[in-house]
């Protein structure tokens, strides 16, 4: 055998040594504490693949992310609580007198105006208050409140590819346990309609953040609960839509299958950026210093 | 003070407006007239109606259109619709990010009259060649960002809720207008109007391999084109079956929209409503009942009822809107008529 052969060969042998070597998985550590009560899990910087084939609005592709600091629960009504203490600040919601509330016994798609409704009263004036829902996520709060709150802690709103990696903690399927939706591992709305909740999750709203097991990475209620505001928006958006509107994914204690179906890895959804919702929520993300 | 005496003379001009535009500008100026005030006195007090009557004319229907009261839900995405957009039965084609609130939806009630004809006006000042679609601007509290004066969602929904038949002669200027451009670009590549969708639907037929090619501005351009076209029809269609048109009524598009009702109408969430009192005053807006063929149905685009769009079914339309001007012309349409829906 020639050197040239035997050279071939010993490249052959380390090519199929490498093809063999198991790619190991990334490694998340454990959440540690950050600013106002929130903790905090650690995504390392890396290729990651996010996206469905032929999904229209979040079409499979690679991405390449910086590290960041990502909240492993839904910001709560205590947390908000605190800065409004600190800084005075007033929701949109406070400012227009009302938001918009969705209650059991209402047709699907039906939101109506509740005056008095914010993140003080999430449900009205005549419902639980925030203080009464100290470790419930805070919800009534816009997309520009939520990124007042950001800009406060030192952080900002999670991109929507950093929310869906963190969102995956490494899985490919359509929610973060596998591909069959499991009514106990997250709140959702139960039910054929909006008519009546069967609440087989245990909720019939919001319940409190960490109720439900958390993904691979330590990270709560990236299914359900509320909707998790997002910055930036799909590509399929108009440029227009930026300045009026914000993405949010996971979906919420309001979403059901017989309606937006929206309780996925997948779905990216859209509203005003100053509207307010019982069903609207974010986490916070930070950057890492290098 | 400013807006205080805005809003006397929004209130006052209305109430006098509806007045004449009931009575006639001659009738109500022999009533005046015979109310012992000297001819000279009624052209002043016309003329000062005619001034409140312009400060509120302008500010109303702009208002709304800019801030239409409330908005969408995160996830209220509609399913992608055909790229060829079928027609929607009297109704609009697709949900947008922000729509009418009932407080709006009140104040336009109110000052019907007025709205009426600033929407005349608008639509037949309309220039689809000023359509800019603008880059993003900074907006405030409920801002839609959207024109005032182009194609909306919310224009088109304020003219289906208020049942603006004055609108015809309008819709069927500018319908004429957008289809002409849309013919054009089809076979001279010719620009389309920058219009603003003001919501999320977007065209089925996207794949991971046609992605961007699907997405270039143009085709963008084209299906919002058609959206609006297919709307226009839809709302003349809307018009025309609010006023009873009986062509319309004995036609193939109102046999189609019955089926679907009766289907809807069994659905568990409205087989309740047997008529419009039934319907819970906090879901008025979700919910309506038709009075032509008494059945509850799913006010929210997402229950909208298509049927395939095809040059004759435009024609239909149009010429049934025509015929009615013709029917009616000289007739006056009362400003304080309602229809529960």
């Amino acid at each position: 055998m020639s050197r040239l052969h035997l050279k071939l060969l010993a490249g052959i042998a380390l090519v199929l040594a490498g093809c063999a070597t198991p790619v190991a998985p990334i490694v998340v550590g454990p959440a540690r504490p950050g600013p106002n009560g929130h903790q905090l899990v650690s995504i390392p910087a890396g290729t990651y693949r996010v996206g469905v084939l032929g999904h229209f609005r979040n079409p499979r592709r690679t991405i390449h992310l910086a590290g960041y600091d990502i909240a492993d629960a839904e910001t709560t009504n205590e947390e908000f609580a605190r800065f409004v203490k600190a800084t005075g600040y007033v929701t949109d919601a406070e400012k227009m007198g009302y938001g918009l509330v969705a209650r059991e016994g209402m047709i699907d798609w039906a939101w109506t105006e509740t005056k008095g409704a914010s993140w003080r009263a999430p449900f009205g004036l005549d419902e639980p208050r925030a203080g009464e829902l100290t470790n419930h996520p805070v919800t009534q709060i816009s997309g520009a409140d939520a990124e007042a709150y950001c800009k406060w802690i030192g952080g900002r709103l999670p991109t929507l590819e950093e929310w869906e990696v963190a969102a995956r903690a490494g899985s490919t399927t359509r929610w973060p346990w596998g591909d069959r939706f499991d009514p106990h591992l997250a709140n959702v709305w139960n039910g054929t309609n909006h008519l009546h909740n069967t609440q087989e999750d245990g909720w019939l709203y919001t319940a409190p953040v960490r109720s439900f097991p958390p993904n691979a990475w330590g990270l709560y209620d990236v299914i359900g609960n509320v909707f998790e505001y997002c910055a930036g928006l799909p590509a399929t958006f108009d440029k227009k839509d930026e300045a009026r509107l914000i993405a949010g994914r996971g979906g919420s204690w309001w979403c059901s299958s017989g309606t937006c179906d929206f309780f996925n890895l997948v779905d990216i959804g859209a509203m005003d950026r100053h509207g307010s919702l019982a069903n609207q929520g974010f986490r916070v993300v930070f950057d890492r210093a290098n | 003070m400013g807006f205080v005496l805005m809003e006397l003379a929004r209130c006052s001009g209305g109430l006098l407006l509806q007045s004449f535009y009931n009575f006639g500008i001659e009738a109500e100026m022999e009533r005046l007239k015979h109310g012992g005030m000297k001819r000279g006195k009624c052209w002043l007090i016309f003329g000062l109606w005619l001034c409140a009557a312009t400060v509120m004319r302008a500010g109303l229907l702009e208002e709304v259109i800019r801030k239409p009261g409330t908005w969408n839900q995160m996830c209220a995405m509609p399913m992608p619709l055909d790229f060829d957009v079928p027609l929607p039965m009297y109704s609009l084609a697709t949900a947008r990010n922000f729509f009418l609130s009932p407080a709006n939806l009140d104040r336009l009630q109110e000052q019907r009259a007025v709205v009426g004809a600033d929407i005349v006006s608008l639509l037949n000042r309309m220039d689809l060649s000023k359509a800019t679609n603008n880059s993003a601007q900074p907006v405030g509290l409920l801002d839609s960002n959207q024109d005032p004066e182009q194609l909306s969602g919310t224009l088109l929904d304020i003219i289906l809720q208020l049942d603006v038949v004055e609108a015809l002669p309008g819709l069927l200027r500018v319908e004429a207008d957008l289809n002409q451009r849309l013919s054009a670009a089809k076979t001279n590549d010719a620009s389309l109007p920058a219009l603003d969708l003001g919501g999320p639907v977007m065209f089925s037929g996207v794949t991971q391999e046609n992605f961007k090619e699907q997405f270039s501005s143009r085709r963008r351009s084209e299906f919002t084109a058609r959206v609006y076209q297919r709307e226009m029809l839809s709302v003349m269609a809307a018009l025309l079956r609010h006023e009873r048109y009986q062509p319309l009524l004995d036609s193939d598009l109102e046999k189609s929209y019955f089926g679907h009702l009766k289907q809807n109408a069994g659905n568990v969430q409205l087989e309740r409503f047997h008529s419009a009192a039934d319907i819970p005053s906090n879901q008025k807006g979700w919910i309506g009942f038709d009075t032509v063929h008494g059945l509850p149905f799913f006010k929210d685009q997402y229950h909208a009822a298509f049927v395939p769009y095809t040059p004759e079914l435009r024609q239909d339309i149009r010429k049934w809107a025509a015929d009615y001007l013709q029917q009616t012309s000289g007739k006056k349409t009362s400003a304080a008529s309602t229809t529960v829906k």
